[in-house]
């Protein structure tokens, strides 16, 4: 049967990466290749790489950089960050990315999804969208690497990328990343029930007791982590050890 | 030594594929239009990403399909078909409107029917391929590996040409195989330790 997958975020900065708490307070951790020749070890199903800066700096996403990271990666790469064209896509897929994100162009130019989807197919297109709740507790979305917030509401903006041919959604909740806290479960819950394809969670693992609470409450297809591999002794390959052993299907190895 | 040939019809990224080919101790040759000969290959393989419809479009667009259907029924050059280009070797497809495919395995591409239960509309990640047949195109790979799969669609062949098969709702085919064709509907260039050896293992079968 289909594995649930595990899947690192690696966020990029000026000249490496870094990792936040509620999108701001970033601190430095480490090289991007440095971090995916260890991933390439630690038996993680696919990793995500995000420019967090790109639209801001209103750049390009970096097809070099991408294209040495893609090389050296040895499973499905999702490359997201500043994508504002069907070129930026179609050269992302070129120097390797398997899967693009799009997350503030999405909003802001949604005919993307629909294009980007018909050129390239709707499994290489993931729109990641961040959210944070409005004053009465309704999620709304946010760009522009959590600064820019939209008067629009999160579950009817999931759907209308879905019917748009979005292939996947990487759903992050500003709010809980970086807690380490445990994910939004309430509304992951919403939002994978509400959209037929496969929603990755994202924002607040702490503990593999977290990941699976997400995986048994919710119908996510995915969990994406970042700063318990970073700021904790951790590890993706115990983490799945854990799921496994709760019976979660999952790609486990012992290693 | 002779060559593996990969198809280039500007349909999905070829480095990594490349890249698994040269891990094996092969040579890869990118080909791009039917002007290339394929004097020097010793194995075709045939990727792609993206929708079936267009994929057709390209390969006929290109002569492509000429040279594919050349290479394997005059030359009989061993074929590997990829994700999308296993489902090109069926004989029609239904992704955006009916296309007719390569013809060179019975069967048709149609879409995974999973409306009746709480699976997702794509199959993507990694799950178990189920030999059906014992065939050294698995040698050293153990059965119900997983392996890395992205689709929407699926390759519906009949019994005689399935090698082996994946549960996604239904039970489909996920190596279909005839004479010295192959296809794969998962990405083996993707599947790390155990997709090598496939491709290894390809380039071992002898045309």
């Amino acid at each position: 049967m289909l594995k649930v997958r595990l899947i690192p975020i690696l966020l990029h900065k000026d000249f490496g990466l870094v990792k936040g708490v509620g999108f701001d307070s970033w601190r430095r951790v480490g090289s991007a290749m440095q971090t995916v020749k260890i991933y390439n070890m630690r038996n993680v199903d696919e990793l995500i790489f995000l420019d967090i800066t790109a639209t801001e700096e209103g750049r390009r996403p970096d097809f070099e950089l991408i294209d040495e990271l893609a090389d050296e990666c040895c499973m499905p790469l999702t490359v997201g960050g500043g994508i504002r064209s069907i070129e930026d896509i179609r050269n992302l897929l070129l120097v390797g990315a398997d899967k693009i994100s799009l997350n503030t162009v999405a909003v802001e130019n949604p005919s993307l999804i629909k294009e980007g989807a018909r050129y390239f197919g709707s499994q290489c297109i993931v729109v990641s969208v961040d959210y944070v709740l409005d004053k009465d507790g309704v999620p709304k979305v946010v760009t522009h690497s959590g600064k820019k917030k939209w008067d629009l509401n999160l579950y009817d903006w999931v759907k209308k990328v879905e019917a748009l041919g979005a292939g996947e959604l990487l759903l992050t909740s500003i709010t809980h990343d970086g807690s380490m806290k445990g994910y939004d479960l309430e509304i992951i819950k919403k939002v994978s029930g509400g959209v037929s394809i496969p929603v990755i969670a994202s924002g607040g693992a702490g503990t593999y007791e977290d990941m699976y609470q997400v995986l048994i409450k919710t119908n996510a297809s995915a969990i994406a982590a970042s700063s318990i591999f970073y700021f904790t002794e951790q590890t993706p390959n115990e983490a799945k050890k854990y799921l496994y052993e709760k019976k979660i299907a999952v790609r486990y190895k012992k290693m | 030594m002779k060559k593996v040939a990969v198809i280039d019809y500007s349909m999905g990224n070829l480095d990594s594929l490349c890249r698994a080919i040269e891990k094996c101790g092969k040579e890869a040759v990118r080909i791009t239009c039917h002007k290339e000969s394929l004097r020097e290959v010793s194995h075709i393989i045939l990727p792609g990403v993206g929708s079936y419809k267009q994929a057709i479009e390209n390969l006929e667009h290109f002569g492509l399909k000429d040279l594919i259907l050349e290479a394997v029924n005059r030359f009989h050059l061993p074929l590997l078909g990829v994700c999308l280009g296993m489902q090109l070797l069926s004989e029609v497809g239904y992704e955006h409107g009916y296309s007719n495919g390569l013809g060179l395995i019975p069967g048709e591409v149609i879409p995974f029917n999973n409306t009746h239960n709480s699976l997702r509309t794509l199959h993507i990640g990694w799950n178990e391929v189920k030999q059906i047949r014992k065939h050294d195109f698995f040698y050293d790979i153990p059965d119900g590996e997983d392996f890395y799969f992205v689709h929407k669609y699926f390759f519906k062949a009949e019994d005689a040409y399935i090698l082996a098969t994946t549960e996604y709702g239904n039970t489909f085919p996920s190596v279909v195989y005839k004479d010295n064709i192959y296809g794969v509907q998962f990405h083996p260039e993707k599947s790390q330790k155990e997709g090598l050896k496939m491709i290894k293992n390809f380039l071992n079968i002898v045309g």
